[in-house]
């Protein structure tokens, strides 16, 4: 797998003029293609500017990777509308790893979500390893999230709050409905969703809004 | 003096005009007259020397507008490098900046080469093409590479293989 390095340290003009290309981007495709060399991630953490790297970044496809979990962060900005979450294709027969899932829990909690309108994880990504963080990440989404897809099983709490969201209108998880909440079929936001022309329905484990 | 003049059929394809008669063709604004065929009036008399471009094309401006040729005029062969007077009504199209966007959208679904031979073609694309470009990036790598080029490096796994400025993996070039 090749490595990128950054050799010396470049001038502060030529950080400006990365940054200038990286403000930009609106959208981006993180995988597994390329490794940095670790010198390089703390230049690129030292000369970052004070909006971060990517302030316009609003897509983010992020294919969990050994090799990314070490500077997706940098992608993250407060303008993300859509993350879409999956795995490396090396770990789509065994599973990811034991020995990461920390880390990848713990790069799921600084997820940004103030703007979040779309979330999507992977069905390779399942089991219950990943439900805190990703529970977590559903209580802080508001009120701009209209779809939200996973087969990861959410917290009670989470699931209350997602199906309570205002402006949700695709969603689709697995799991039980919310042992605490007997109102989790509120008859007026059913009426709000078949004004709309959808519909909120709990299938055995499945719970989706179409 | 009478002005020389060719004519071309209708339909009559641009590289044709360009590779078989050295025409001018011209990349530099949108000022330009181009299309596909049309008539073609001398107008070389009094205008600066067409000089090769980066990309190898001829390039010419509208007369009287620079400097007088070096050389004395070559009537045989200055019948030859004229201005064309061409519809223009494609780069018109290409003005409008919504619709170059949206050409240019639709051009990297195809893929990225051709979306950076399309903004090579003329200036009115080139910048919706490359802003189109910039907006998605896949490779932090890619992004990284506008540093100095003494300030970056790609090696291999060990080390010893080290490739500049190609996004091809090591292994691909040493097979």
């Amino acid at each position: 797998m090749p490595q990128f390095r950054i050799v010396g340290d470049p001038s502060p003009e030529a950080w400006n003029r990365v940054h200038r290309y990286a403000s930009w981007m609106h959208q981006t495709y993180l995988d597994q293609r390329w490794t940095f060399g670790e010198d390089t991630l703390t230049k690129l953490r030292t000369n970052s500017p004070t909006s971060g790297w990517f302030p316009a970044l609003q897509d983010l496809f992020w294919r969990i990777a050994q090799s990314n979990l070490s500077y997706v962060d940098l992608f993250f900005s407060p303008h993300l509308t859509k993350i879409s979450i999956s795995t490396s294709t090396s770990w789509r027969s065994s599973g990811v790893p034991y020995e990461i899932l920390p880390a990848i829990a713990s790069t799921l909690s600084t997820l940004p979500t103030t703007a979040l309108q779309s979330l999507w994880v992977s069905p390779l990504i399942s089991g219950s390893a990943l439900r805190d963080p990703l529970s977590s990440v559903v209580l802080r989404c508001g009120p701009s999230l209209t779809e939200f897809i996973s087969t990861v099983p959410l917290s009670d709490a989470a699931v209350d709050h997602l199906i309570r969201l205002p402006h949700l209108f695709t969603c689709r998880i697995e799991g039980p409905p919310p042992s605490y909440s007997p109102h989790i079929c509120l008859p007026s936001r059913l009426s709000q969703h078949s004004h709309s022309g959808g519909t909120l329905h709990w299938n055995g484990f499945r719970c989706s809004i179409d | 003096m009478q002005t020389p003049s060719v004519k071309f059929d209708q339909g009559s394809p641009r590289a044709k005009i360009r590779d078989d008669l050295e025409l001018p063709v011209y990349r530099d604004d949108c000022s330009y007259r181009c299309g596909t065929a049309g008539t073609v009036s001398s107008s070389w008399a009094g205008s600066a020397v067409p000089q090769p471009n980066a990309m190898g094309w001829k390039r010419s401006r509208y007369p009287n507008t620079e400097a007088a040729p070096s050389r004395a005029p070559n009537p045989q062969h200055d019948s030859v490098r004229t201005t064309m007077t061409h519809d223009d009504t494609p780069l018109r199209v290409f003005k409008i900046s919504e619709l170059a966007r949206v050409i240019a959208s639709q051009v990297i679904l195809i893929s990225k080469e051709s979306a950076v031979n399309l903004a090579r073609t003329c200036r009115c694309l080139e910048e919706p093409v490359l802003s189109t470009l910039w907006e998605t990036q896949e490779l932090l790598s890619t992004l990284l590479k506008v540093l100095p080029e003494a300030n970056w490096d790609i090696g291999g796994t060990t080390g010893d293989n080290t490739v500049r400025g190609l996004d091809l993996p090591v292994e691909g070039l040493n097979a």
